[in-house]
């Protein structure tokens, strides 16, 4: 949980400090003042990278050569990233060389409108929400992506080139090993991810909606026995990738598939059902962050709210409170918020008000 | 800088000098100023140290470890009849072979020349691999300890070289990982410490 922000020369923000405290806070003002980018900049602080862009030159405010964030966690921990041409991280006042070992600290989940993706796009789309959890959830799972993602590239461009056996097989045995440590990291969690899912989309779908969510893994494997078999799997797919230069065969290949009534909701389902499932998703994911071992987590809720009708937003915002702490970004401060005691901070271009009272 | 407070040749010199490593840009350039200060005579000892460099200093014949090559063609360590030639070993480059060698050592070296990496363009035609592999094959040659990066592309040269060289009655080995000496375990990095755990120790 975070108690202080600091923010000098993020997106639309020149300097800006702000006191946080648990519970539910709402970001209010028009649009183009700096809401996202105040849930945006959290974000970054728990993830090093940002749920809008892939460019990190966009997130530093025009001109300057570099941003800082700074966040103070509620055991009176400090930490802190600086972004420019390099990046430097600091945590308890000590630099901090792994940019795994930084992501340890938050936990921040966003939810935004662009989570369409989520439910209606590619499978990429779905295995990348799988790693961003499994690596909140363990900085082994994330050491195991790199890996395995590494790995994966070398052996590509390996293939690519033609190269005999002997070349291929050194980061085969990689890619098995670092792959096995995926797909087991992913088995442990999916049934608590699942049984949150379905209990997310109860609450949000009508009553009675038929919808599941499956892991599918690429390569079929009995528990402990992953390894063997993606070693088998990549000797055997070997022909077939050379032909193609690239490698078909293991977790990078893995779908998360959300089913409504048994079939692909990505290609069966409504926008509506679509916008709803990728929001339980999220809130799944949020909810098994909420662990001894996990940090966090920090929900960040970009007017996602604009998308349910109002029963339905009720019930969303509702469960929210379930969460250690939650900023919201709107345009105005939902009634049911303001009565709950929600706090309310004014974003007006890049500068922020709290209200009196506070 | 400026283009109009550096000369042509000043700026050459600092390009020069950027390659280095640990050198960036804007440090070469006070470097390149700093030269400016040195008196001629000096400047020209410079100058001849670096145009003796590739004719004085080759890599050796065995290891690939940079020598004398006016002494012979072969480096201290493999001329040395006191190390260990049973023992070899791997490293990717010399900067990597100082703190092994530091540490007490008295085996023999061999030197890469780099990982592999496709990617990069690194193959295993582009490092010392057969030259290991010969030297590995010899009776007197027990065990091949290969001390390369514990990254991804390390660990898969160590695996290449684990196939290229293996054969009855020749030890493989690897470098520990684990809590460095003297470390504070509060700030251990959560992979190092997952390593020293899974690797632990009879107390």
């Amino acid at each position: 949980m975070l108690t202080r922000l600091e923010i000098r020369d993020f997106r639309c923000f020149g300097e800006a400090q702000l006191e946080l405290s648990p519970g539910i806070t709402v970001f209010e003002g028009a649009n183009g003042q700096g809401k996202t980018s105040l849930l945006e900049a959290v974000f970054f602080l728990g993830l090093l990278r940002s749920f809008r862009t892939g460019d990190l030159r966009l997130l530093k405010r025009w001109k300057c050569p570099s941003f800082l964030l700074r966040g103070r966690l509620d055991d009176g921990q400090e930490i802190a990233v600086e972004q420019g041409a390099e990046r430097r991280l600091r945590a308890a006042g000590q630099a901090v060389g792994r940019s795994s070992d930084f992501v340890r600290y938050l936990g921040p989940v966003a939810l935004s409108p662009e989570d369409i993706r989520l439910a209606k796009g590619p499978a990429a789309e779905r295995r990348q929400f799988l790693d961003i959890l499994g690596s909140q959830l363990s900085a082994a799972t994330l050491g195991a992506l790199r890996d395995y993602d590494k790995a994966l590239r070398q052996r590509n461009q390996l293939l690519r080139l033609q190269a005999p056996d002997a070349q291929l097989r050194p980061w085969e045995g990689l890619l098995a090993r670092s792959g096995a440590a995926v797909m087991q990291a992913r088995a442990a969690f999916f049934p608590d991810l699942r049984a949150a899912f379905l209990d997310a989309a109860a609450a949000l779908f009508p009553a009675g909606t038929p919808l599941d969510l499956k892991l599918v893994p690429a390569v079929s494997a009995a528990p402990g026995g992953e390894e063997e078999s993606l070693i088998l799997a990549l000797e055997e797919a070997r022909p077939r990738d050379r032909e193609l230069g690239s490698t078909a065969a293991g977790p990078h290949r893995d779908e998360l598939a959300i089913l409504l009534q048994g079939r692909s909701l990505s290609s069966h389902g409504s926008e509506g059902q679509c916008r709803l499932a990728a929001i339980a998703l999220r809130l799944a994911a949020a909810e098994l962050l909420i662990s001894p071992e996990a940090p966090g987590p920090i929900l960040l809720v970009d007017d996602v709210t604009g998308e349910l009708d109002s029963q339905r937003r009720d019930v969303f915002l509702q469960r929210l409170s379930r969460f250690p702490q939650v900023f919201i970004a709107c345009t105005e401060c939902p009634a049911i918020l303001r009565d709950g005691g929600a706090r309310i901070v004014q974003v007006e271009g890049g500068r922020l008000v709290q209200n009196a009272g506070d | 800088m400026s283009r109009e407070l550096q000369p042509e040749a000043l700026r050459r010199l600092a390009e020069s000098l950027s390659r280095l490593p640990g050198l960036g840009r804007r440090s070469a350039e006070r470097a390149a100023l700093a030269l400016l200060d040195w008196k001629p005579d000096e400047l020209k000892q410079l100058a001849e140290r670096l145009a003796s460099l590739s004719e004085d200093v080759g890599n050796c014949r065995l290891c690939f470890l940079p020598t004398d090559l006016r002494k012979g063609e072969l480096c201290p360590v493999c001329a040395d009849p006191r190390r260990d030639r049973s023992l070899i070993c791997v490293v990717e480059s010399v900067s990597m072979a100082v703190p092994i060698e530091k540490s007490g050592y008295r085996g023999c070296y061999h030197v890469l020349g780099g990982k592999l990496s496709p990617l990069d363009g690194v193959g295993p035609g582009q490092l010392h691999l057969e030259s290991l592999r010969q030297r590995s094959a010899e009776a007197e040659c027990r065990e091949v300890l290969l001390a390369t990066s514990t990254d991804i592309e390390g660990q898969a040269t160590a695996a290449y070289i684990a196939e290229l060289c293996a054969r009855p009655g020749l030890t493989l080995s690897r470098l520990a990982q684990g809590i460095p000496i003297g470390a504070d375990l509060s700030h251990t990095d959560s992979a190092s410490m997952a390593m020293a755990i899974a690797r632990r120790n009879q107390f």
